[in-house]
Parts: structure tokens; C-alpha cells; sequence
């Protein structure tokens, strides 16, 4: 069964980011009820939406949170720079070839390094989600027109029984 | 000592400094859009502050939620705490959670193992912005 639990398409600014993330908290607990890994699967999209607004180029996103069977899926499409989408396909195509064990160890380099990007993040999104969901983020980007990018994000989640 | 009063944003939570407790307190979601620019004001009034800072002041987080980037933050200002036990004082860590809480309990370890600080988990209810209704799911379950 496929049950659809939040689809946004529109105008995206901060004001919009914190509403979503604190329907989709209310929308996990009700949906999915009181479970230990509640955060995780709500860090999901907390983590995608803030890529989406630190890197987005244009005025809108497009954002859903979804039960298809037992998986939770979320996915965020926005528009970056080419340079952006680019960094992002990178990075996910190195963490895909990752085991947990080396994720840990690229987490923890990252935290290590003081330093944070020119827009404020540490660089750790990625990995947080690979960390605390498993290794299942996928990304695609094809070019708008320009130096747009088109970029959707996706991460599969397993809904494990509840341990809580 | 200069005071650190900063009241909470939908996206920031508050950050206070009490001398009487004493303690240094972060409290709410902190999911902000440059979290560099909202926490290096902070990290700053610490690191000019620390000195100061009665010898047994504790530091809680009591945070619902929070971003990847906001981890860093928050670790670099558990780094300044530990340079100030470092210098001699005894400070405290409280990491506030709620019952069972994988997330946070995973992110006090990996704040455990980077700093290599003792961490006191404090459960209780957090509040967020599903904080009553997540109450009221216990009552209806």
C-alpha cells in the first residue's frame, strides 16, 4: 500500500522550510507513532530541506514524505548552479561507494575540520543521512537551461518494527 | 562579564547565561539557515567569557531538534568547555533527551567520543513544536 503522507510543490524560503519540518514532526508521530528512531527518519527531510534552501537558485522546491510498503521515502527536487549540482552528485556517488564503517570515519573527519562552507553548512547532511538511515540516497540532475541545474534528492528509509 | 541573553527563533533556540546555578543553557530547534552566522556570536562570548565562568557552571542542551551543521556548532562549543577543564575548572555537561531517543542519545556519544567529556543524559519531555500532541499520542496509544 502506498500511503501518501506530505506532498509540497511551491514557493520555498525559510518561513516555508520551518513549517514543513515541524508538520512532517507532527506528521511522523501521528502516522508512525512514538518509536525510538522517530528523529532519524524526521532528519531525513530536515537534511534535505536545508540543502534545498542553502542551494537553491530558484524561488520554489518540490518536497514529499511518503510510506510506499514498509519504506519511508523522501524527496526534494530544487534548482542549483551547475557547480552546486555538481558537488552534490559527487558527494553522494563517493558516500554510495562506502561502507558503514568508512561513512563513520568520513562523518567524523568532517566534524573534525572546523571549518564551515561559505553558506554556513558543515557539510555533513550526507553523511548524517547515511549514517542514521543507511546507505540509500540517490540523486539525479539534468540541466534547465544556462548554468540551472535541476537536482532531486531521494533517500529510502526501512521502516523497521517498532522498537519503542 | 558581558551578558548572554538570546531569545529563541522558530528556527534558533535560546541561549542564556545564568550566574546564578550557574549555568549556560541552549534550549529549542536549531535548524538555522547559516548556522556559521548564528553560532559564531556565541562561540565568541564563550571563548571571551570562559575565564570568567564560576568553576562548577553546567552547560545543558536541551534541544528537540537539530540540523547536521548545527552538531558541529554545537561541538565546537563543547571544544571551548573542555579547553576550560583543561584550565582547571569543573564544568558540567547535560544533554537533555527524551526516553529512548536514538538520535540524541547517538549524537551525546559521538559528542562522548570527540571530546572525550563526560556527558550526563537528562530524560524528560522536550518541547517542539509536536511537543502537546506527542503527549496527547501517549494518551490516545
Amino acid at each position: 500500500m502506498k500511503k501518501n503522507l506530505l506532498d509540497y510543490q511551491g514557493r520555498y524560503g525559510s518561513e516555508v522550510r520551518i513549517q514543513l519540518i515541524e508538520l512532517v514532526q507532527c506528521i511522523a508521530l501521528y502516522n508512525l507513532g512514538r518509536r525510538s528512531d522517530l528523529k532519524k527518519l524526521v532528519s531525513v527531510a530536515l537534511e534535505l530541506l536545508d540543502n534545498a534552501q542553502r542551494y537553491n537558485t530558484g524561488s520554489d522546491v518540490d518536497f514529499s514524505w511518503h510510506i510506499a510498503g514498509n519504506e519511508l521515502v523522501v524527496r526534494v527536487t530544487n534548482n542549483s548552479t551547475s557547480h552546486d549540482a555538481e558537488r552534490l552528485v559527487n558527494a553522494v556517488e563517493e558516500i554510495s561507494r562506502m561502507d558503514p564503517a568508512e561513512i563513520t570515519e568520513a562523518f567524523r573527519r568532517q566534524m573534525l575540520n572546523e571549518g564551515f562552507g561559505e553558506k554556513g553548512g558543515a557539510g555533513l547532511g550526507m553523511l548524517q543521512i547515511a549514517r542514521k538511515v543507511g546507505n540509500t540516497i540517490r540523486v539525479h540532475v539534468e540541466p534547465l537551461d544556462n548554468d540551472v541545474y535541476v537536482c532531486r534528492s531521494e533517500v529510502s528509509a526501512a521502516l523497521v518494527p517498532k522498537s519503542q | 562579564m558581558a551578558e548572554l541573553n538570546i531569545a529563541a527563533t522558530k528556527t534558533t533556540p535560546a541561549v542564556h547565561y545564568r550566574p546564578e546555578g550557574p549555568s549556560f543553557r541552549v534550549s529549542g530547534t536549531s535548524v538555522p539557515e547559516n548556522t556559521s552566522a548564528f553560532y559564531a556570536p556565541i562561540m565568541a562570548w564563550l571563548h571571551a567569557n570562559l575565564a570568567d565562568l564560576p568553576e562548577d557552571c553546567t552547560f545543558e542542551f536541551s534541544l528537540p531538534y537539530f540540523n547536521s551543521s548545527s552538531l558541529k556548532a554545537i561541538y565546537l562549543l563543547l571544544l571551548e568547555v573542555k579547553n576550560g577543564v583543561l584550565h582547571g575548572k569543573r564544568f558540567s555537561v547535560v544533554w537533555h533527551i527524551e526516553e529512548g531517543d536514538e538520535f540524541m542519545i547517538e549524537a551525546a556519544d559521538t559528542f562522548r567520543e570527540l571530546t572525550g567529556m563526560a556527558i550526563e543524559l537528562r530524560t524528560g519531555l522536550l518541547e517542539s513544536g509536536c511537543g502537546q500532541s506527542a503527549q496527547g499520542q501517549d494518551k490516545a496509544a
